[in-house]
Parts: structure tokens; C-alpha cells; sequence
């Protein structure tokens, strides 16, 4: 057994944008690792490239560089038939339950497939009796399964998912936003059903959100990406109490607190985010960046290992 | 437990919102039941009609009946220009004009539906090949090559169903391909990839389900379309061939200044069934349209 589940180096994702020669860089050499039954948090403002990396991890989408190594195997190296039956251990919950869902199937047709796909000559009996208690895992009810999604509430919709995800029993589960579309009362509903089947199925997460109190109540480790980079990555505890990355700082200091009204300014960046089919040299965050030196506009900082082991990509923390 | 889970919903067709959606729209409810009667003349002709449309009628004294006026003649609808009645004439026609209608989209459907989902779907080259092979048939003016083609081939009612089919795929692969590059990149689709599922599976089961109900409006549409150039192709004389009646043959028997002028009950009646018929597809097409339409979704 590898102590590491995912293994990512230096992935790369460039969609071509018509112009010849000219490409967005969605994902630029990130590198991170994800390790048995752990929860990694992905954080960063929207087009950071959070979801396509996830889309990456699990193959949905082709890389243009790099390495993914999935509990050892390189995915890119097998060829369709093995991805194929590879992906019965990796899946993905989506974030718009209203989209995820065939509206022309209903909750037992959604949920058969799997097993249709995974087990051909699985029975019919065999089928309902699997697809019943799948249901009941989720929090549904047996009679749900005859429905057709637009019949269910959102929440409703995001548990068919989950049970669709949890199906084959798989190790890893990139969850892509999951209850962003969600009322946050109903959030916190799909949340503690998450966990709970983590450690009733022993799942390791990749969670990607912007909600930095959900990432922070649910994950290990964190990763701060921006402009398709990763700033910092390391425990949820060095990330959110030591905020070494400027950026990681100015995001966190957007979390609300009621308790103490003077813990802290918001920081507000200034200017949008640079386009990633023209990313700025050096330090990609160096444009919005309070502490900008001379340096960061010319040399791009690599990751560096801190003593606590968190990573950061920073000029100031590289002296 | 699972025994008594019911996996297929039922679902009654006249209690669902599409049909309410399709009833309120009166003008397609009014084709709808001039399409059914016409179908219904078409299938039961011989019960309808008392004198063959192939033979000649002839008075007690053995003389043909030409160019007989309904009244003069004694039958619904008079006699044509060589005795034949036209009320038989123009029910059996309507079986030609339908099956026409109905074969030939189904060959421009069924090509179109198969070459759209491949580009669709495949993209990159295949993508490329189809989309210029369809740009390729698309320029050519459909009604001369149809008439080259049936010129070469010997006039017949099949080769009109084929030419008609093999010449209108074009919209419908288009189209069918539009929808395919919508429909592949929704989430429920990348859901099937992400299980593992072949790319055969994930069109059949999941992507052409989806796609299905703007298809067969298209291929509606198109139907009432295919009529019309049947009818045009037999009026100019390379459709379907005498004695074999079609509304556009009989419109072109007529199609001289005496009978024009003299002689209405010989191409009115033809005239109208093809106006009922066209128009009447085409309200039912539009119907369908808003009745299909899953973004109405009360």
C-alpha cells in the first residue's frame, strides 16, 4: 500500500484559443500530492484553475504536461480499456446538481449505471437490492428511486450524485464544489453526509471551493492556487493561522467574523485578475501584490519547503 | 423491501405537460386532425372510394366520360381528362404524397443523425470531413439534382423517396451536431465518462435521449418539406410517373389554359390536399416545438 493516493507533477493544462500561437494557460506546473484518506481543500477565485485541475487528476479532461501518478500508476501512460475500468476507483461529485443529473432518467436508471458499466452481467434483483442501499446511504428514500430529477430539491439532487460517486466504491473522490449551488442550510446537510461517508468508505477527498469556512471545517491540507499556480500548500493549520503567501493572507482576511470586529482589515486587492493567455512575468501575483519587490516582476518563485512543511511560492519567503 | 420498489414510472402521454402545452396551441391541434384524416384516407383508400383510380369511366352508352364536371358526371368530385375519377384519384394520391413524406425523411434523418453525432461527438477531423461533406451537398440546388438524378434513374416512387432522403440530411446533421457539442459537455455526460462509460453508451443512452425532441420537430418540418418536392417533381414530370397519381402529377395534368380555366375540380382538389398537408405538418412541427421543449417545464 502507497502512502500516497495522488501523485501530481508538474501538470500542465493549455487550451489553444484560436489564435494560433496563442493559449490559455488554465493550469501552469502545479505540483502537489494528496495522501491516503486525506482531504485536500482546493481555494482561489474563480478561473484560478481549481476545477480544471481536478478534471485533470481524474482524466476528464487530457493534460498538456506533466505527470499524474494515480497510487502509483501513471494515468497517462494506460491505455483506454485500463482507464476505463481504472475509474470505477476515482470519481466526482459536480457543483450544479441541476446539470449532473439526466433529466430523462430516473434515480434508478441514474444509479444502475455503474454497475452497468462495471458489471454487465450483474442481475436485475441484484441491481435493485444494490441501488436500494445506496439510496438509504445517501438519506433518501426507497420510493425516490422511481423519480426523475427535476421532481427532487437541490439537496435531494446533490445526494443522488453522491450515491452515483459512491457506487463502485472508489478511494478518491474529487468533489467539484459540491454545495456552492446549495442553500447553506442545506449545505451543511450534504457536508456531514460527506464526511460521514468518508470514513464510513474510507475515501480520500480532493475538495475544491471558494467557501474558505467549509474548506476550513473539512479538510487536512489546503491548497491556494492563482492563475492556474499553486501559492501555497500545506496543513489547514499553517495555512490559515500563518498566511504566509500575500495572497493566501488577503483571501483569508475575506472571511467574516462576527466575534471581533478589529481581528484583522480585509484586504482588498486591487485590479483584476490577469489573464491567463498573457500571465504576467515572474511572480503571477506580483501585479496585486502589496509587498511586490524587484524580483518578483522578473524570476517566477518556485514552491519552497518550510520547516513545518508547508509550501509556499514567495519571494519573501525564499531569502 | 426492494420487491416492491416500482422501477419504471408510468407515464400517461395525454396527462403530461407536453401534451397540455401541444392543446393549447389550436392551430397545431387542428393539423394534428387534418394529418390524422388525411392519414386515414390514405391508409383505407379502397374502402373509401367507389371507381378505380386507373380506369376510365363510361356512361350506359360506352362512352368515356372526359373532362366531366361533378355534376355532369354524377361523382364527388368530377372526372379528369381521361375519364379517371379525380375523388379516387386524389385519396390514393395522398398514400404516394405520405409515404413519400415519411420515407425520405427517414433516410434524411437517420443519415443526418448518425454523420451529426459522429461530428459531433468525435470531432476533430471526422468532425472536419462531415461538416465539409455536408457544406459540399449543401451548395448544390437541391431540385436539379434531384431532377438529374431521376432523369438517370428510372422514374419511380422509390427512387423519388431515395433522391428526396439523400438530399436533405444536411440540416438535420448540422443541427444534430449543434446539439450534440451542447449536450456532451454537460455535467451528466462528463458524469458517465467519469464512470467509465463507453463513448456508444454515453450517445445512445444519454446524449441522443436528450436530443431527441428537437430532432423530431426538425424531422416534422421537414416531412411537410419533402411533400412539397414530391409534388413539384411529379409537376414537372420526373416524379412520380402516370397513371400512378400523386397531387403533383394531377396538378401537371391539369396544367394546361381549357382545364386552368374551364375545368377547376380537376386541380383544385389536389391543390388543397398539398395545402392542407404542408400546413398542417408544419403547425404540428411547431406544436411540437414548445410542447417539447423541456425550458417551458412548468
Amino acid at each position: 500500500m502507497n502512502d500516497v493516493l495522488i501523485d501530481v507533477k508538474n501538470l500542465k493544462k493549455y487550451f489553444p484559443t484560436g489564435t494560433k500561437g496563442q493559449y490559455v494557460k488554465a493550469v501552469d506546473d502545479v505540483t502537489f500530492q494528496i495522501k491516503r484518506g486525506e482531504t485536500l481543500g482546493v481555494v482561489g477565485e474563480s478561473g484560478c484553475g481549481k476545477s480544471t485541475t481536478g478534471r485533470l487528476v481524474l482524466r476528464l479532461l487530457e493534460k498538456t504536461d506533466g505527470q499524474i501518478l494515480y497510487d502509483g500508476t501513471d494515468l497517462s501512460r494506460i491505455k483506454r480499456k485500463e482507464m476505463r475500468s481504472m475509474r470505477s476507483r476515482m470519481q466526482i461529485i459536480f457543483q450544479d446538481p441541476y446539470a449532473s443529473l439526466d433529466p430523462r432518467k430516473t434515480v434508478f436508471q441514474t444509479l444502475c449505471e455503474p454497475f452497468q458499466i462495471h458489471y454487465p452481467q450483474m442481475s436485475r434483483e441484484e441491481m435493485i437490492e444494490k441501488v436500494a442501499r445506496l439510496v438509504d446511504c445517501v438519506g433518501l428514500r426507497p420510493e425516490h428511486i422511481t423519480r426523475y430529477p427535476h421532481e427532487f430539491s437541490g439537496g435531494q439532487r446533490q445526494r443522488i450524485g453522491i450515491a452515483r460517486a459512491i457506487a463502485l466504491n472508489p478511494d478518491f473522490i474529487v468533489c467539484d464544489e459540491p454545495v456552492s449551488a446549495l442553500d447553506v442550510s442545506i449545505q451543511a446537510q450534504v457536508i456531514n453526509l460527506m464526511q460521514d461517508l468518508k470514513e464510513e468508505f474510507n475515501l480520500t477527498y480532493m475538495f475544491i471551493s471558494h467557501d474558505l469556512r467549509i474548506i476550513k471545517h473539512l479538510c487536512d491540507r489546503v491548497m491556494v492556487m492563482y492563475l492556474g499556480n499553486v501559492v501555497e500548500i500545506g496543513s489547514k493549520e499553517a495555512i490559515y493561522e500563518k498566511r504566509r503567501h500575500p495572497y493566501t493572507e488577503a483571501l483569508l482576511s475575506a472571511i467574516p467574523n462576527i466575534k471581533d470586529k478589529d481581528a484583522g482589515k480585509r484586504i482588498i486587492l486591487e485590479g483584476d485578475i490577469p489573464s491567463p493567455v498573457n500571465p504576467p512575468s515572474g511572480c503571477p501575483f506580483h501585479p496585486r501584490c502589496s509587498k511586490c519587490m524587484e524580483i518578483c516582476k522578473k524570476e517566477k518563485p518556485k514552491l519552497k519547503t518550510m520547516e513545518d512543511g508547508t509550501q509556499v511560492a514567495c519571494h519573501l519567503e525564499l531569502k | 423491501m426492494a420487491t416492491e420498489i416500482q422501477v419504471k414510472a408510468k407515464r400517461n402521454i395525454f396527462k403530461s405537460d407536453g401534451w397540455k402545452r401541444f392543446s393549447k396551441n389550436k392551430l397545431a391541434l387542428i393539423g394534428l386532425i387534418i394529418i390524422t384524416l388525411l392519414i386515414l384516407m390514405a391508409v383505407f383508400a379502397p374502402l373509401i372510394v367507389k371507381h378505380s383510380p386507373y380506369i376510365s369511366l363510361e356512361d350506359a352508352d360506352g362512352i368515356v366520360m372526359k373532362n366531366l364536371s361533378p355534376k355532369a358526371s354524377g361523382t364527388l368530385l368530377g372526372t379528369d381528362s381521361l375519364g379517371r375519377d379525380i375523388f379516387s384519384r386524389v385519396v390514393y394520391a395522398a398514400r404516394v404524397s405520405m409515404s413519400v413524406g415519411v420515407v425520405a425523411v427517414g433516410i434524411s434523418t437517420t443519415i443526418g443523425i448518425i454523420l451529426g453525432a459522429i461530428a459531433g461527438y468525435f470531432g476533430k477531423w471526422a468532425d472536419t470531413i462531415i461538416m465539409r461533406a455536408v457544406d459540399v451537398v449543401y451548395c448544390f440546388p437541391v431540385m436539379f439534382l434531384v431532377i438529374i438524378i431521376s432523369t438517370m434513374l428510372k422514374p419511380s416512387i422509390y427512387n423519388i423517396m431515395l433522391v428526396i432522403g439523400l438530399c436533405n440530411w444536411t440540416g438535420t446533421a448540422r443541427f444534430v451536431r449543434g446539439e450534440i457539442l451542447r449536450v456532451r459537455e454537460l455535467e451528466y455526460v462528463q458524469a458517465s465518462v467519469s464512470l467509465g462509460a463507453k463513448d456508444g453508451r454515453i450517445i445512445w443512452s444519454h446524449i441522443i435521449p436528450n436530443v431527441m425532441a428537437p430532432i423530431i420537430v426538425e424531422a416534422t418540418l421537414q416531412m411537410a418539406h419533402a411533400i412539397l418536392t414530391e409534388a413539384s417533381l411529379s409537376y414537372l414530370g420526373v416524379g412520380v410517373q402516370m397513371p400512378m397519381a400523386s397531387w403533383g402529377n394531377m396538378l401537371m395534368d391539369a396544367n394546361n389554359l381549357s382545364t386552368l380555366t374551364l375545368r377547376p375540380w380537376q386541380w383544385v382538389p389536389p391543390g388543397i390536399c398539398i395545402l392542407l398537408a404542408v400546413l398542417s405538418i408544419n403547425f404540428i412541427g411547431d406544436g411540437m416545438r414548445d410542447a417539447l421543449d423541456a425550458r417551458q417545464k412548468k
